[in-house]
């Protein structure tokens, strides 16, 4: 390789890779950014369900409590470039044990929210595109299609075929796949695009008139708000605390931006291109939001968005609350559009599911490896070059969650976020420690600023750490993530009857799995030790000196 | 033979002082009998410090400039540059600018210092092993330049142990750090043809009856060892949905020895990415993968027990 610059001159030699370009780096962040599945909460539920509370408001506060885990991330990532995530980060600085448990708690998660992007991959995915298309174009048995999508067996059947297929095609090989996730990616995009392009030109005379037309209700709009506002929907002035609580709902999908941590080269550069990809992931991600929001709310309106969910579609002869891209179909007319918004709809449903299961089987790879987990976790297929053994089980955790998730309402959505909440505090911790317990390979990192004296990643890790106890605050809070146990800083764990809520419950299950990697280290490190392994030895660094 | 025999194996050190620091204390610090090296001493890349005043400094590390004083200033400033696995080079701004003019010269500057730094670490590896009694085999890989084999076979502890087989405590070690072809045309690389026929006439040796340890730089082709990122034409990391895409670069050619002669261990570096291990046959083939910018040492510690491998961990220290 050619000289590069006047301060670091490379010669030739193995491995020296040229960066991902910023462009490249930023998509593969915000292809774990699901924007559809975010815009898709927020306008289904904050309207309805969160009286007061501003949509745009809430994606600020979002970004403002992800931002600086984000740049934790993002600094770890430009210190240590081939390590590859927080399991190794927090082992390095904190120890093997809470590495383990930080690592594990994602592992856990990452099993359990299989079943989730499984199951939106019929309920928001399919079930509303064959829906949609089928009421604009007259087609009774695409209608049912719809209709059977999103019923628990239809979730289940179409959800166990993706999760099969995606463990299928990763036990082959990344290649095809990933041609066809980055083509899936353009046609999301385009989707969203095409949504834009409808709001702006539309207008909330034409979309009443289509909404009536497709739903045969003659005074469709009204009618819904009528029918909600009987039924207990209501709308209130706007209230900082009510934009504040339903960021669980933004959260849960904007503080997946840091996958390229995985990508580093091997030469650290000056660029920088990690340190800036994931923030600008969670801006992207969050300006495209908030102007087709916006749009939304300016041309449908933010009373009929609220009432539709509250109403769940019952007005309009739906067996659920359409979904923004049904309803930018019907604005535009077109089943086409339909067609197009509906398909780019598909993608986003599921989008987090390829990367969970990748990422849990490569942490149950990393553990084999460092001896915590059996051997057989670490096995990579000669043929296909991929872990098989751990794709499947991943593949079967992840259909479990699917069934239990599609059939037991208990399981509700949010509330793994509350355990990935506490692996990033971990990670925070680990940043506030870093330059202290690693000093010289901070200082030798290109990250080794310092402002007023103090390391800025120090910085950034109490500013996230902060900012993950405010979150954490936000989701015991929230009446709708399932670990609704605060009232303000007023907990209650019980009922009238004075038995724990099932929130309290499903809380005391997330601090299980968050304490599990604890458990699970420390069982292996017994077993370890009577074959005359030291697991502990696995992360101890050589004194130099 | 030995009736217990913990050997502490790692590779690919490329130029990080602190690294091969660590690699010359692990013996001791994980209580292994001996360490052997896997090949890939010397670094890829040099930081020049020009000198732009009486006993004043300036260098740039990783897009931070850094003014310092001779001394302490100075020293610390070397010292992070070498924990990254760069060369510290003193220089004036005139041969900053010949250097970037001129390859030929930018190489010989590359040598001098490589083997600037080769010979001292020989002389320190010779000191500190040789007080704490532990054998150690050493050999250049694929990115070590020819003047580097000549540097280790000077040592008077330690046993450059390319292309022989080498006794240690029962078992037959046999060592070869060349690779076949890469893109980037290093130093010490050779076809497939050629690696077979190096490998035959090494292995040519070895007595069939006692066990025999492999350590080979290259891993064995399609073993889970020798996943590197796949990379375009010009040297791109290639991607796809956040993920980057593996494929199996190791060598036929010593896949196929292993096959063959199934040492009891088989011993890899190369692929810094690529910390595994497998079973070929009845033959443990490991590769603890390499992180030496981060200033941690990857390696592995194997117990071997009359002839066979009787556990395997893989440290980050």
């Amino acid at each position: 390789m050619s000289v590069q610059s006047t301060s670091l001159f490379q010669r030739q030699a193995t491995g020296l890779v040229r960066e991902a370009g910023t462009w490249s780096t930023l998509i593969y962040n915000i292809n774990f950014v699901s924007i559809g599945l975010m815009m898709l909460f927020v306008l289904q539920l904050e309207p309805a369900f969160y009286p007061g509370g501003n949509m745009l408001v809430s994606y600020l506060m979002a970004l403002a409590v992800v931002l600086p885990t984000s740049f934790v991330f993002a600094m770890f990532a430009a210190a240590m470039p081939r390590s590859g995530g927080d399991y190794v980060y927090v082992s390095r600085i904190l120890g093997p044990r809470l590495g383990m448990m930080s690592s594990f708690i994602n592992t856990v998660w990452w099993f359990i929210y299989g079943g989730v992007p499984s199951a939106f991959f019929a309920r928001y995915g399919l079930g509303p595109l064959c829906r949609n298309v089928g009421i604009m174009s007259g087609n009774q048995a695409l209608i049912d299609l719809g209709a059977w999508f999103v019923t628990p067996e239809g979730t289940i059947i179409t959800g166990i075929l993706l999760v099969t297929a995606l463990v299928v095609a990763f036990s082959l090989g990344l290649h095809v796949y990933f041609r066809v996730q980055n083509a899936l990616f353009v046609v999301a995009m385009v989707g969203l695009a095409v949504i834009g392009f409808v709001l702006l030109t539309g207008s909330n005379e034409q979309f009443q008139a289509n909404l009536a037309t497709y739903s045969g209700v003659p005074n469709a709009y009204q009618d819904v708000i009528d029918a909600a506002t009987a039924t207990g929907f209501t709308e209130a002035p706007f209230s900082w605390y009510w934009s504040l609580i339903p960021i669980t709902w933004i959260y849960l999908e904007l503080v997946f931006n840091q996958s390229s941590a995985y990508i580093g080269g091997e030469i650290k550069r000056a660029s920088r291109i990690q340190l800036w990809s994931m923030p600008l992931t969670a801006v992207i991600c969050v300006g495209v939001a908030m102007l087709l929001t916006w749009l939304f709310q300016q041309t449908i309106g933010t009373t009929f968005l609220g009432a539709v969910s509250w109403d769940a579609g019952a007005t309009i002869g739906l067996s659920s609350a359409p979904t923004f891209s049904e309803l930018a179909a019907y604005m535009s007319g077109s089943t086409i559009v339909a067609v197009i918004v509906g398909i780019g709809f598909v993608f986003w449903s599921y989008t987090w599911l390829p990367g969970q299961i990748l990422n849990a089987s490569r942490n149950l790879l990393a553990y084999s490896v460092d001896g915590v987990f059996p051997a057989r976790f670490g096995s990579v297929n000669e043929r296909y070059h991929t872990p098989v053994f751990s794709l499947v089980i991943v593949g079967l955790g992840s259909i479990a969650a699917l069934i239990v998730y599609a059939t037991n309402s208990d399981f509700t959505t949010l509330t793994g976020i509350v355990a990935f909440i506490v692996s990033f505090i971990i990670v925070s911790i680990a940043a506030i420690l870093f330059p202290r317990r690693k000093r010289d390979v901070w200082a030798a990192s290109p990250v080794a600023w310092t402002w007023g004296g103090l390391p800025v990643i120090s910085i950034a890790g109490v500013v996230s750490l902060a900012a993950l106890i405010v979150t954490l605050w936000v989701f015991l809070n929230d009446p709708l993530a399932g670990v609704f146990v605060l009232d303000g800083f007023t907990p209650h764990f019980t009922d009238e009857s004075g038995a724990l809520t099932k929130d309290s419950i499903r809380l005391l299950i997330t601090i299980g799995t968050v304490l599990s990697g604890l458990v699970v280290f420390e069982v292996s490190r017994i077993i370890r030790a009577r074959r005359g392994v030291r697991l502990e030895a696995a992360f101890e660094e050589i004194p130099v000196e | 033979m030995k009736k217990r025999l913990t050997l502490f194996y790692a590779s690919d050190i490329h130029g990080s002082e602190r690294v091969f620091r660590k690699f010359l204390r692990a013996a001791p610090h994980y209580r292994a009998d001996a360490v052997v090296f896997g090949g890939d001493i010397t670094g890829k890349a040099l930081v020049p410090i020009v000198e732009v005043g009486p006993g004043r400094f300036r260098g740039e590390l990783l897009g931070i400039a850094h003014d310092v004083d001779a001394g302490a200033g100075l020293d610390g400033l070397e010292s992070k540059i070498r924990t990254n696995g760069f060369y510290p080079y003193r220089t004036t701004a005139d041969e900053v600018a010949r250097m970037s003019a001129d390859p030929a010269y930018l190489r010989s500057v590359f040598s001098r210092v490589m083997a600037q730094t080769a010979e001292r670490w020989v002389t320190l590896a010779d000191e500190q092993l040789r007080a704490a009694g532990v054998p150690a085999l050493m050999m250049p890989g694929n990115d070590d330049e020819p003047e580097v084999k000549r540097l280790l076979a000077q040592g008077e502890w330690i046993v450059d142990a390319e292309g022989r087989i080498v006794e240690l405590e029962g078992y037959q070690v046999a060592s070869y750090g060349y690779a076949t072809t890469t893109p980037w045309h290093s130093p010490r690389e050779v076809t497939e043809e050629a690696m077979a026929e190096a490998l035959d006439a090494l292995l040519a040796g070895i007595d069939p009856s006692r066990p025999v340890i492999f350590n080979f730089h290259d891993p064995p082709n399609d073993s889970g060892l020798d996943l590197a990122h796949k990379l375009t034409v010009d040297l791109r990391v290639q991607s796809g949905a956040g993920m980057p895409l593996l494929s199996s670069v190791g060598s036929r050619s010593v896949r196929a020895v292993i096959e063959r002669v199934q040492p009891v261990l088989s011993l890899h570096g190369h692929i810094h990415e690529s910390r595994a291990s497998t079973r070929i046959g009845r033959t443990l083939a490991v590769n603890p993968g390499s992180v030496y910018g981060e200033g941690t040492l990857q390696g592995v510690l194997i117990t071997l027990e009359a002839g066979k491998v009787v556990g395997h961990q893989f440290v980050s220290g």
